[in-house]
């Protein structure tokens, strides 16, 4: 069972990283965040960005290789990576489902 | 440029290089800087038009990082394992050369990186190395070309990839970066290439660190020289960690070839600490090698200023090396301008942690820079005699200064740009310039630059000391007034005012004004231009010197006008 709480900081580990690299608006570390879309703060290099760090970052935490970028969705209507709150859980569901 | 301002960049590059920006931008580190990306995969267009948008900013540096296979086409086929035509790959670098050399006199400074190839490429290992065929080895004359061309070219740096790509180690490449955004490499490549380009343009901007000033016990010596006797210290033999220390010194040593200076401030007996520098067998370093130090029982904060201040140098030249975290925590506090790195517990790192310092960056070195040391050592024996004569008259009769006064021109034109892009404290408007903008600049009528070079009995100072002006509506203003710290309260200020007075006179000028612009470390030079004679305008950090007067003539100093 994924811990809930260590995938939060693992995202916000992640989070951390892309904030060095964005310029103007960062991204809060809060579930409400918007990232992608009308509201969001990043552009779509800036959500590969995340992606990658996150995908990276999970590796290193979980030791579990979760293939972000593989099948990316980058159009705006994508519901997925609209918060840090829809992201955190589709990343979830998708560990979830691979370790399950 | 001046100092104050925020560099500007332009990041010209056939991969997205967004990353690198966003991490330039970030970095409060001084100079903060203002990284712009020009449009993406358009390098040739870009480097030939000045007229696109990328460049209506003016930047002042351009970095052009490029993919080999990308710019060089005749190199392409080698990645396919095809014959390919060394002369042609050659030819084409000689072509994307003078792109490079176009650009340049565009902006203050280029820098260009080193071609570099994920390692996946070299996949035959026995081949890889081999002349004609090898990737690597092709790749390497690929580079040796470009640097060769690009040699001769002041303001164009080259800056080594291959480094950041060591340092990234295997995050270097990222393959889904680059199929997704076309991010040629790793985020912790563009790191390293965003804090060398800071570390470089501080450099330029005359930030560098110049006096390394150093612990002695568990920091040039393994043991407490005081309580073990200089037989006992721990230093070479076969042993380690002697063989550490021995190694630490000898980096020490091989800095002050690059100009760096070195001092010792220490909790020690003077006596005792300084007869195991001058009869350890394995010392490497010499008491000759330290301009200066204090060794006794004071505050190791108290010492650094009194050190730094009998140097002439700013507090924000210095780095200090201890190996104690208290006394590391008290000159971090006392004196913030220090630079106090961290430091490694394991002795066998205080070479490499030295090494890895990113704080002496130089752009170009001279003779002056190789002999520093040995100036500043002369320099201390002038301070003793000072001590011995009572009045500065006195000192400078034995001293028997001898200043030469000569105008700008090719041959002292590098030397001179040099000075003038590292002189902080005594420079009236901290202007930094290239030499084709210092050429440029100088090559108006109804300016004039001269170079200062002064001498004594001790030895030849070399090349100190600029003075500029530039004459309008019958007033002569002083532009660049620049003296080296090592020259610094033996009159020679007053001859370059004396020189520009002159010259004001046989133009029957009214009279010269000088325009101090303070920044935060030229303090000196306001001290020096108040006690000039000059009248002075406080409101507006402006000084007055009205040509009906003569301004008077210095004694004691030999002036010879070249």
């Amino acid at each position: 069972m994924i811990d809930r709480e260590k995938l939060i900081n693992t995202l916000y580990k992640a989070i951390d990283e892309v904030n060095s690299i964005l310029e103007g608006d960062k991204i809060c570390k809060s579930m409400d965040t918007s990232l992608y879309g009308d509201l969001g703060v990043l552009d779509s290099l800036g959500l590969i960005n995340l992606l990658a760090a996150i995908e990276e970052q999970i590796e290193k935490d979980f030791g579990i290789t979760l293939l972000l970028l593989d099948d990316i969705d980058l159009s705006e209507d994508t519901n997925d990576f609209c918060t840090v709150s829809t992201l955190f859980e589709y990343i979830f569901l998708r560990l979830s489902s691979q370790e399950g | 440029m001046k100092i104050d301002e925020s560099p500007k960049i332009l990041l010209v590059s056939d991969f997205t290089i967004n990353n690198m920006a966003g991490y330039l931008n970030n970095d409060d580190d001084f100079p903060t800087v203002k990284a712009s990306v020009s449009p993406y995969g358009q390098v040739i267009q870009v480097l030939l038009n000045d007229n696109l948008d990328c460049w209506q900013n003016n930047p002042d540096f351009v970095v052009v990082w490029t993919q080999p296979e990308n710019i060089i086409n005749s190199f392409r086929p080698l990645l396919d394992f095809h014959k390919v035509d060394i002369q042609k790959i050659l030819d084409d670098i000689d072509e994307f050369s003078k792109l490079l050399i176009n650009v340049s006199r565009r902006v203050k400074h280029v820098f260009v990186s080193t071609w570099v190839l994920p390692s996946y490429y070299k996949i035959f290992k026995t081949l890889d190395m081999k002349n004609e065929i090898g990737v690597s080895n092709v790749l390497m004359r690929m580079n040796i070309r470009l640097l060769d061309n690009l040699a001769d070219i002041q303001n164009i740096c080259m800056l080594n990839a291959q480094r950041w790509i060591e340092v990234a180690g295997v995050s270097s490449f990222n393959p889904k970066l680059w199929y997704t955004a076309k991010i040629a490499f790793g985020n912790e490549v563009f790191k390293e290439a965003a804090k060398d380009i800071k570390n470089v343009i501080r450099g330029f901007l005359g930030m560098a660190k110049k006096l390394i000033i150093l612990d002695l016990d568990d920091t040039l010596w393994g043991g407490i020289v005081g309580d073990d006797g200089w037989e006992n210290i721990k230093l070479g033999g076969h042993d380690p960690i002697g063989e550490a220390y021995v190694d630490f010194q000898r980096a020490l040593k091989s800095l002050t070839n690059r100009g760096i200076l070195l001092g010792m401030v220490s909790k020690n007996d003077e006596k005792i600490a300084l007869e195991a520098i001058t009869k350890h067998p394995e010392m490497i370093l010499k008491l000759e090698d330290f301009v200066g130090w204090k060794i006794n029982w004071e505050d190791k904060a108290k010492n650094i200023l009194e050190l730094v201040s009998e140097l002439n140098l700013g507090l924000q030249s210095v780095v200090f090396i201890d190996d104690n975290p208290y006394e590391r925590a008290r000159v971090s506090e006392a004196l913030p301008e220090v630079f106090v790195p961290e430091w490694p517990q394991d002795k066998m790192l205080y070479k490499s942690a030295l090494l890895s310092l990113r704080c002496f960056e130089i752009s170009a070195i001279s003779d002056e820079d190789i002999m520093r040391t040995k100036l500043y050592v002369v320099e201390r024996q002038r301070g003793e005699l000072k001590e011995k004569i009572g009045s500065i008259d006195e000192w400078l009769k034995t001293l028997a200064v001898k200043v030469e006064v000569e105008v700008l021109n090719n041959l002292n034109l590098p030397r001179t740009v040099q000075l003038l892009n590292k002189t902080n404290q005594m420079n009236l408007s901290t202007r930094r310039m290239t030499e084709a903008e210092l050429i440029d600049w100088a090559r108006q009528e109804q300016r004039k630059v001269w170079i200062i070079r002064a001498s004594d009995k001790f030895g030849d100072l070399g090349l100190v000391g600029i003075v500029s002006i530039e004459v309008n509506n019958n007033i002569g203003c002083i532009t660049d007034f620049i003296l080296s710290c090592r020259a610094m309260g033996r009159k020679i200020e007053e001859i370059m005012v004396l020189t520009t007075a002159n010259y004001a006179r046989t133009l029957k000028l009214d009279k010269i004004i000088a325009k101090y612009v303070p920044t935060a470390k030229n303090k000196p030079c306001l001290e020096f231009w108040k006690s000039s004679g000059f009248k002075y305008e406080e409101s507006e950090a402006f000084f007055e010197w009205d040509l009906q007067d003569d301004y008077p003539s210095v004694n004691h100093v030999e002036v010879i006008y070249v």
